[in-house]
């Protein structure tokens, strides 16, 4: 089946949850798994290694983007309808569809209506992303556009008909759009007032999600079919620009002796598929040398300037379509040095030897000079093979690691949960949260022997790898190692657990607060955009600047992601020791939170946020001297 | 000068030459070289006519002047290269030419060795480095490291002979180097200091991989309980030993031994080399220990050896002294690629197992390093007490203390009026307050600079004598079996004046030969006469021979060295050096060699096989290499190399300005070193020489550069597909062979040829001196003795021993 066909089958799917159109269980003999449609008594399709994923073995789920980790390459969800948040990641293969263009999570704004292909994860749940396309994509992949029949601003909506290109074909029934001040109008490259809007026109339009008896806004309105080209064309340029910097990626299906086979890593959609043949043709002939450069499975290489190694390309093979994320060609290597990383089912990013090998953007390469843990390797997930036991990455096969009476665990011995807490009793060192999500209560007792905490020293003028330190806490408030005493019902906590002797995770080494996890990994949310009347902020992540080698000034490493934040009128905002109220955030501030739970259906709120660096300098001292005066007064 | 007394003076030549001439065939010069001169020189060159200012009708055959040699070597030349006789004239027939080129080049040598055999009243013989070190070593008890960058250069060397006292020379820089010598040797034996600190420094892999940013993790990987596992692992070929600004510094508080453990595993892949690793001190340019190393990842070995350092801070560098790849290649870097399991390294470092995590490389892991020492019997030093005694450490004790220090380090008694300055020093000394243990320090320094401690001194001003004394044989006899001072039975068999009687001798001979400092003769003299240091003088290319290295390199020189140790012990006639079903082999040679089953570092007497293609001497990997350029073989040079050294035979040096070998062209067929050199047999002036050594080297055209057998030639110039190889040749006088190994044969005929090069050699070794005209008929009684017992090694040494050659000076 092809895309276009697919697209075809899913349009009508887009608005209203998927599970509701498949109704009526019908057997498919051309899928040996469940679909969306068909073959419910089947399993669903399970993702295995080195293997594209076939077309239809996807559970499809509209929703909103609500966070994206631009180098993780996951991000939430919010399901139309229902408002279930899913948690999901890109794998290796994952593609982006955006503006009929291939694209990467950071192109989609905050709010945007997609529909996401999901797969199962090793728990059975959803949450594995093979591909994900806006409305604009959808139409227009499908070769069809709205005509404008109506407008009604002072209603708020648009009368529209799609129609079939080329003949404008339109569709018997016409449908109504919603627009309001916050709905962008575009003509050319320029922003355009809704008034200029007029009856013909032809459009494209993306859409936020579809909550709860809530129809869906229009956020953007391309008008124009010249608009719609050449809006598609930046989108593919920009993106072209995008992998070409960062290098083709691909993953290693096999090694043979000197040689390692791999296979692109991109849209399976016809037309690009098309374009990456013409790339491959033009810039990687056979017999002539590449340099390929090893990733991981979030297709972030390491230091391609230094570990780029140089490679004859063999031989250029066609493999078939009607999978997920195969650029649909295969590549036989000959590098003049195997890598560890050149292991089957690892992933590599390829460069022409013209392109201009760069360093990747501040924070994006995996090698150790970064200025926050959060963006580098992580240990137990890349090297599992350090650790003697189960970690929350990997290792499934070992026992978790058991607590010995008086000793600190080690690092990344803990298995992390996020809840809120209901209720502490310090006298015994025991209390109870609600987990995210899932809303389960959990009881637990603080171990007497903590946890160690990693702080992040570096200092702004400091360059090379990243520096720590270690403190011992139980309990981190603030950034303080605090006491129970410190912790407040309705917070948002991570609990780092261990199991009791009945093997129920009930232990608690260490008890965070995000301004705490934040801070010790120097992060910060920046306010992008205040919707505080509708509930919600949107906020991009910080790192912090890093000095410029053999240079006096010193560089913003790029956002390495964004969020919906939920506010509202409890919602406590202090600048220099001064509660402001919602009022006082302005775009631009650089922010510390603590939060409320997540539940399945519910975003974290903001239960307290503190603007700036002083006021995040002085919170945390003013926490310092109550920690440490309880301290005294528990030492007398 | 009239004709007449001309042929006088030849006349007279040719009666002298007539009574020293060695039996050897060598043409005749009033049959040969003078009906040559008529015919074609004296036209120009004679009483007439002295064009060049030469005259050849009265030129004295006297060549061991140094004028009129530099004349008969000028003339050797031109005659060589084809400038003389002048084109204009009549050409020479190559054959005649030929014989008298080799007539002067046979009186050349024969002259230089009558120079070298001249004995003086008094002969000087300085020690070489290596009997230097052994002796302070006997003297001291202490180790002094003379191939450090800060000890003594290598000795010069006279056809390999490092110890020809008439070669052997002495500078002021030498005079600075041999006090530094005694003060830091003295230093360490006496204790005269406060006792040293017994220190052990310990390296984590954290210490080791410190300049790659290691550091800045230990703790985290302490608190994760990790800090055991981390281990230091080193690919293959990690750095040459010659890298400057590498390596991990080690303080060193006080010189002498220390005890280094290296807990480490080592993995390789099935049927591959194991990895090796070495332990360098880049200041002092010296290995301090090399092993393969085989333990499994989870299970490392510690591997102990023991080694000598001076104070001060060196850089040490553990490397895998095994080929890999170019450490340009690997892009290495650090980047806290902290290791602690094969299956937890950093993607993108250099990939050391397969897809099953198998080694693909061999490599190594190391744990730890611990440097423990100074290593001390007792303090004070024994030497300390053995030097002073045990009693009262006054004045009246000084002459005592000298006295005997000097008779061990003099290797013989010392007159009281030779005492005296040293014991005035000792006095002086003290007068300037120093300690009487400092003030006696300084006599022994004195004592050790003198010229009766770094020579072997032979002979007496007052009167010319002809034969040792037997504090001189005793010297004699254990420099030349042990290259160390004599021990206390043969210094007293010398007091009691019989060490000189044979049955003595023979006695002695055989104790020594049993005795565990014989290992210097078997390493020392196989290394001289085969000119071992020769062997990697031209490093092998490392694209051409990737596989090769110090390791090989090493294994290959201790084969000629081990077979000549099991020569001797095993008193096996002296053909077998000539050929044998036989070899000494460790497996990284016979890994090179292509002989399976050999396992371990030691060399181990190995049964060869007719498809083994080896067998004696000549065919030995490191005799096969050392003529080679770096990039291939050079049959001309093995041929020369085997004329010298086996069969004693001096070759002319080759005439000026001879053109390199030309490469092939693309176009043409590829075509052998053997084709391409066989212009030298078209070319007349070539021939005359080259018949003779070529075919000595092309014999063994089934070697390569580096020894390896092979049947064709690789070449790299040139169309088509690689040419066969020929080992066939003619010797000079006719007889025919078809490879190596008819030629071993033809020399196996040869036998008492060979045995008498040998003896030479051996002479030459022992009484370190070039043998002359002189010495011949002594030569032949002892090959005339060792032929009876078909020339075994030991009875020939033995015999040679006792020889009254042996105990003339």
């Amino acid at each position: 089946m092809s895309f276009r066909v697919r697209i075809l089958l899913l349009c009508s799917s887009f608005v209203t949850p998927v599970l509701t159109v498949a109704a009526e269980p019908k057997v498919d003999a051309r899928y040996p798994f469940r679909t969306d449609f068909a073959n419910a008594e089947q399993p669903w399709y399970q993702l295995k290694p080195v293997e594209f994923p076939p077309y239809h073995s996807d559970h499809r789920v509209g929703g909103e983007l609500v966070a994206a980790d631009f180098l993780h390459r996951s991000g939430v969800l919010r399901t139309n309808g229902t408002g279930e948040l899913v948690h999901f990641t890109l794998p290796p293969f994952g593609t982006v569809h955006y503006l009929n263009a291939p694209a990467d999570l950071r192109d989609i704004p905050l709010g945007t209506g997609l529909l996401f292909f999901l797969h199962q994860d090793a728990n059975g749940t959803f949450t594995k992303a093979a591909t994900m396309q806006d409305d604009f994509t959808m139409t227009a992949n499908h070769h069809a556009q709205y005509r404008l029949d109506g407008i009604h601003l002072s209603e708020g909506k648009l009368v529209v008909t799609r129609q079939k290109l080329p003949a404008k074909e339109a569709e018997p029934q016409s449908k109504e759009w919603r627009v309001n001040a916050e709905t962008r109008v575009w003509k050319g490259e320029k922003q355009v007032p809704l008034s200029e809007l007029a009856v013909g026109d032809e459009l494209l339009a993306n859409f936020t999600w579809n909550a709860p008896q809530q129809p869906r806004q229009c956020t953007d309105i391309w008008v124009g079919t010249d608009t719609h080209e050449a809006t598609t064309k930046r989108q593919r340029e920009k993106h072209a620009a995008f992998t070409k910097m960062r290098g083709l990626p691909a993953w290693i299906s096999r090694v043979e002796g000197k040689q390692i086979v791999v296979d692109l890593l991109a849209s399976d959609e016809p037309a690009d598929r098309q374009d990456l043949s013409a790339l491959i043709t033009a810039e990687f002939p056979v017999g002539k040398p590449l340099k390929v450069a090893v990733a991981n499975d979030e297709l972030r290489s390491y230091w391609p300037p230094v570990d780029g190694k140089r490679a004859d390309l063999i031989k250029i093979e066609n493999t078939p379509g009607g999978v997920y994320g195969s650029g649909g060609l295969r590549l036989t290597l000959e590098p003049v040095l195997l890598l560890e990383g050149f292991r089957k089912g690892r992933t590599v990013r390829l460069f022409t030897e013209k392109w201009p090998i760069a360093e990747m953007p501040l924070g994006e390469g995996l090698q150790v000079e970064m200025t926050s843990s959060e963006v580098n390797e992580l240990e137990p997930k890349e090297y599992p093979a350090q650790f003697p036991y189960r970690t929350d990455y990997g290792n499934t096969e070992l026992p978790w690691y058991k607590l010995v009476d008086g000793e600190i665990p080690p690092r990344w011995s803990e298995h992390r949960v996020y809840g809120e807490l209901i209720q502490v009793d310090t006298a015994l060192k025991k209390g109870q949260f609600r987990a995210d999500r899932t809303g389960a209560v959990v009881d637990f007792t603080l171990t007497n022997a903590g946890a160690l905490v990693y702080v992040n020293t570096n200092k702004p003028d400091n360059t090379g790898p990243v520096r720590w330190d270690s403190m011992q806490a139980s309990v981190m408030c603030l950034n303080v190692p605090s006491t129970l005493e410190d912790l407040s019902p309705g917070t948002r906590y991570c609990f780092h657990l261990y199991q009791d002797e009945k093997g129920e995770f009930t232990q608690a080494s260490l008890i965070s607060d995000e301004f705490s996890a934040m801070s010790v990994n120097k992060v910060k949310w920046r306010v992008e955009a205040l919707r505080t009347a509708e509930g919600r902020m949107e906020v991009s992540r910080r790192l912090p600047p890093r000095k410029q080698m053999r240079l006096s000034g010193y560089d913003q490493p790029p956002d390495t992601g964004h969020a919906v934040l939920g506010v509202d009128g409890t919602t406590r905002v202090w600048k220099g020791g001064q509660q402001v109220g919602l009022a006082g955030l302005a775009v631009g501030d650089e922010l510390l939170v603590n939060l409320s739970g997540e539940t399945a259906t519910t975003l974290s709120r903001c239960l307290d946020i503190w603007v700036g660096e002083e006021t995040h300098a002085q919170v945390s001292e003013t926490q310092r001297k109550k920690a440490e005066a309880r301290l005294k007064t528990q030492a007398k | 000068m009239n004709r007449s007394r001309f042929l006088c003076r030849v006349a007279c030549f040719i009666l002298a030459l007539t009574n020293a001439i060695r039996a050897v065939e060598v043409p005749d010069f009033e049959k040969t070289v003078r009906p040559f001169f008529q015919e074609h020189c004296f036209k120009c060159h004679d009483d007439k006519k002295q064009k060049g200012d030469l005259r050849l009708d009265t030129l004295p055959a006297d060549f061991a002047g140094m004028k009129t040699s530099e004349h008969w070597t000028d003339i050797l030349d031109r005659i060589n290269s084809g400038d003389m006789p002048p084109e204009k004239e009549a050409r020479p027939k190559p054959q005649d030419a030929a014989a008298v080129v080799d007539w002067i080049a046979t009186r050349l040598a024969e002259a230089e060795s009558e120079r070298h055999a001249q004995a003086e009243r008094v002969s000087f013989h300085k020690l070489t480095r290596d009997e230097y070190v052994n002796t302070i070593r006997d003297l001291l008890g202490v180790t002094y490291d003379a191939r450090d960058t800060t000890g003594m250069s290598e000795d010069p060397d006279w056809l390999g002979f490092e110890r020809i006292g008439s070669v052997l020379s002495i500078s002021p820089s030498h005079i600075e180097k041999y006090l530094s010598a005694a003060i830091a040797t003295a230093n360490e034996a006496l204790a005269l200091a406060p006792q040293p600190k017994h220190d052990v420094v310990r390296w984590t892999a954290f210490d080791m991989r410190a300049t790659e940013g290691w550091t800045i993790f230990e703790k985290e990987f302490k608190e994760r309980r990790l800090s055991d596992k981390v281990r230091s692992d080193i690919v293959p070929n990690n750095g040459a030993t010659g890298t400057p600004g590498e390596g991990q510094k080690l303080q060193i508080n006080a010189t002498g031994d220390y005890l280094v453990r290296i807990t480490l595993s080592g993995l390789y892949p099935e049927g591959g080399r194991p990895p090796r690793v070495q332990v360098f001190a880049a200041d002092l340019d010296r290995i301090l220990f090399e092993q393969d190393v085989d333990a499994p990842e989870d299970k490392p070995v510690t591997l102990e050896f023991r080694t000598h350092l001076p104070v001060g801070s060196h850089i040490i560098r553990i490397t895998n002294a095994v080929p890999g790849p170019e450490p340009t290649a690997r892009a290495s870097r650090g980047g806290g690629a902290v290791f602690t399991s094969t299956k937890a390294r950093r993607p993108w470092q250099m990939k050391l197992t397969d897809e099953e995590y198998r080694p693909a490389w061999p490599f190594l892991l190391v744990n730890q390093v611990e440097w423990e020492g100074p290593i001390l019997e007792s303090w004070p030093t024994p030497e300390h007490r053995h030097i002073f005694g045990e009693g009262k450490q006054d004045a009246a004790q000084v002459n005592d203390i000298l006295s005997r220090f000097a008779e061990r380090a003099f290797r013989r008694p010392v007159r009281g009026s030779e005492l005296d300055r040293y014991t005035q020093l000792v006095e002086a000394e003290l007068k300037a307050g120093k300690t009487f243990e400092n003030a006696v320090k300084s006599a022994l320094l004195a004592i050790l600079c003198s010229k009766d401690f770094l020579y072997l001194v032979e002979g007496t001003p007052e009167r010319a004598t002809t034969h040792l004394t037997d504090f001189e044989l005793a010297s004699r006899l254990s420099y030349f079996l042990w290259s160390t001072q004599p021990d206390e039975e043969l210094m007293s068999l010398a007091r009691a004046g019989n060490l000189h009687e044979k049955e003595t001798l023979r006695a002695q001979t055989r104790r020594m030969l049993a005795d565990r400092r014989a290992a210097a003769f078997t390493d020392a003299f196989p290394r001289q006469w085969l000119q071992l240091r020769r062997v990697g003088m031209f490093a092998p290319d490392k694209k051409l021979y990737p596989d090769y290295d110090d390791y090989l390199q090493n294994s290959m020189i201790a084969e000629c060295t081990s077979y000549f140790r099991e020569m001797l012990t095993g008193n096996t006639s002296l053909r077998e050096f000539l050929d044998s079903d036989w070899t000494m082999l460790n497996q990284r040679l016979a890994d090179h060699y292509g002989i399976a089953g050999v396992r371990g570092e030691l060399m181990q007497r190995v049964a060869l096989k007719p498809e083994d293609h080896r067998g004696g001497l000549l065919t030995q990997a490191a005799l096969l290499s050392l003529t080679s350029d770096g990039t291939r073989h050079r049959p001309v040079h093995r041929g020369k190399w085997l004329a010298e050294s086996i069969l004693g035979k001096p070759v002319p040096p080759p005439p000026a300005n001879v053109p390199a070998i030309k490469s092939g062209q693309a176009s043409q067929p590829k075509t052998t070193l053997r084709e391409k050199i066989a212009a030298h047999l078209e070319d007349a002036t070539c021939a005359a020489c080259h018949r003779k050594i070529d075919p000595l080297g092309l014999a063994f055209e089934n070697y390569d550069a580096i020894g390896r057998w092979r049947t064709e030639e690789a070449v790299r110039e040139g169309a088509g597909e690689n040419p066969k190889l020929d080992a066939s040749g003619e010797l000079s006088d006719g007889r025919k062979f078809s490879d190596a190994n008819a030629f071993k044969r033809l020399l196996l005929d040869d036998i008492d040829k060979f045995a008498a090069g040998f003896t030479e050699k051996i002479a030459t070794f022992a009484m370190r001196r070039v043998m002359g005209y002189s010495d011949r008929a002594d030569l032949q009684n002892i090959l005339a003795q060792s032929k009876s017992s078909d020339y075994q090694l030991a009875t020939l040494i033995e015999t040679f021993i006792t020889s009254d050659l042996f105990q003339k000076r």
